[in-house]
């Protein structure tokens, strides 16, 4: 039987630059300076991994779908979504991200519109200069050239409540902060949190914290019935959680790279 | 005000079809208009289990397609003459089925019933989200064992998001319904608590319906058991059950198990 190197599957969250492309209303306004500038550029987002952050519009989920049909009908690949309510997560959406920030700029960009410039080590200067013109001919005033950070998560990332049990099925998914669930989180849920997952209720699903790499996030929950734990990629299954704190109000961290759980009370 | 209320489980086999027929039947002896639908597209059986079977001319599939008008296809109970049935195609698959045909459907039945029960399919599908689409109520059919209970789970995740009411930032109403529950085995431990299931599901209890043959003899002769023996433990159940979704506020009995007794009683000295 082959062996494995590692007795564990590490997963960890890493960042990427990404380039953001900001719709602004009224939308077909935006789609025909748009169309104008792919005219002039076909190849620009061809083979480009681009968010589209919809935070500046005001969207019903329907009419999201139908304004992400038109973007990837030319030719733009959506690889994220970006300013949209979490609960909208679903199969027929691109993954929700959440906690972008604008690349900071160099001094010397930092003019009048430094939100215009998408520098990064990432762009050639050709599509340094055909992303000015884009951002330009669509007349964005925030940062849609933001590229999305590749710096850890900000330590005061806003932390995510949830009010209503986590139903089998769900997936939380909360890149930079804390996760508290006021309630359980059935089995086959699952939380993913850049930071710490509090669980005020029986956690009978899949708790994951530090996903990120935070190695100082821990797992709280008033009842463990878990079916994985994880901190910081290294986790535990249900059958190598011991015995003696199942069933038990607990917290988990990492310690010398393993998963340790102590009872609370 | 016009109802919809979806039967609906995740699991099959748990009991929607019988619980949609003993519901539909109660509320209907209740003096509400109903209108049970079963969307069980390609895998008919509410049709039988309501002794309609014989009667089947056109179905949901045929009105939602504006190849049938509704009154043609609604099928009016032998026993209860405000309780009528819209039968399921069975040689169609879920596929037929559109969310406009069926907003159609539910809209026209809507301006004509108290009450309209739809009869989901099992599964996450296709069928089972359109049953619960346009629901206002939720009645999620559960027996007492794990498999049964977290498919209810996936349900009611799906009741909060998937649904018309959800979308606009309105709730369905969700009731839970423990059918199959066997006291003697309950008492042996052998299933899963009630109070554990609740903790799990945490949606408020409509009714506990014992586990009873009876049920099974009703279904076999096509006759909701409401009908079939209204003196019967489980008829007695649905027709609680049907009370509180009328409003009514009645304690939830767990049924416990008498025969037990009786064999504490007398059993020993047989045995």
């Amino acid at each position: 039987m082959p062996q494995a190197s590692s007795k564990h599957i590490r997963f960890k969250g890493r960042s990427f630059p990404v380039l953001t492309l900001e719709p602004e209303q009224p939308l077909e306004g935006w789609f025909e300076q748009l169309d104008g500038l792919l005219t002039q550029s076909p190849a620009f987002f061809s083979r480009k991994s681009i968010v589209i952050d919809v935070a500046k519009l005001t969207l019903e989920q329907s009419e999201l779908g139908e304004l992400l049909e038109n973007i990837g009908r030319r030719g733009i690949r959506i690889m994220g979504l970006s300013g949209v309510d979490p609960s909208w997560a679903c199969d027929a959406l691109p993954p929700i991200l959440a906690g972008g920030r604008a690349t900071p700029q160099p001094p010397s960009e930092a003019d009048a519109t430094p939100a215009k410039d998408a520098s990064s080590g990432t762009l050639t200067p050709s599509e340094e200069s055909a992303f000015k013109d884009i951002a330009n001919a669509l007349g964005v005033s925030g940062s849609p050239g933001g590229v999305a950070s590749a710096m850890p998560p900000a330590p005061s990332a806003a932390p995510l409540i949830l009010l209503e049990p986590v139903r089998s099925g769900q997936s939380i998914y909360h890149p930079e902060g804390d996760v508290t669930v006021i309630g359980s989180v059935a089995s086959g849920a699952e939380i993913m949190a850049g930071g710490s997952v509090h669980i005020y209720g029986t956690l009978r699903g899949r708790a994951m914290a530090g996903a990120y790499g935070e190695k100082r996030a821990r797992i709280f929950c008033r009842r463990l019935e878990a079916e994985l734990l994880s901190v910081c990629g290294v986790y535990l299954t249900a059958e190598e959680i011991s015995a003696n704190v199942q069933s038990q109000s607990i917290q988990a961290w990492l310690e010398n790279e393993t998963v340790k759980i102590a009872r609370l009370d | 005000m016009s109802k919809t209320l979806v039967v609906t489980s995740g699991k099959g086999g748990v009991g929607k079809t019988t619980s949609t027929a003993a519901l539909g039947a109660a509320l209907a002896q209740l003096g509400h208009k109903v209108a049970v639908v079963d969307f069980d597209v390609g895998l008919r059986n509410l049709d039988l289990v309501m002794g309609a079977e014989r009667r089947v001319v056109f179905d949901l599939i045929n009105v939602a397609q504006g190849d049938a008008k509704l009154h043609q296809a609604l099928i009016r109970d032998k026993r209860l003459s405000n309780l009528y049935l819209l039968p399921a195609s069975q040689t169609r698959d879920k596929d037929a089925l559109t969310e406009e045909g069926v907003q159609q459907v539910i809209g026209e039945l809507r301006e004509k019933f108290d009450w309209i029960v739809c009869d989901s399919p099992a599964g996450i599908e296709r069928g089972a989200t359109l049953a619960m689409r346009f629901a206002d109520v939720a009645v999620v059919v559960a027996n007492p064992e794990v498999s049964s209970v977290r498919d209810s789970d996936r349900i009611i995740g799906l009741l909060d998001a998937k649904t018309e009411r959800a979308e606009r930032g309105e709730r369905v109403e969700k009731h839970l319904l423990l059918t199959r529950y066997d006291a003697q085995r309950a008492g042996r431990g052998e299933m899963l608590a009630v109070d554990d299931v609740l903790e799990i599901l945490s949606i408020p209890l409509l009714g506990i319906v014992p586990e009873s043959e009876e049920v099974l003899r009703a279904s076999n002769v096509g006759s909701p058991i409401i009908l079939h023996n209204a003196m019967s433990a489980a008829a007695r159940a649905y027709m609680e059950a049907a009370k509180r979704l009328c409003g009514e506020e009645l304690p939830v009995k767990i049924p416990t198990d008498r025969r037990g007794l009786f064999v504490r009683l007398f059993g020993r000295r047989a045995a």
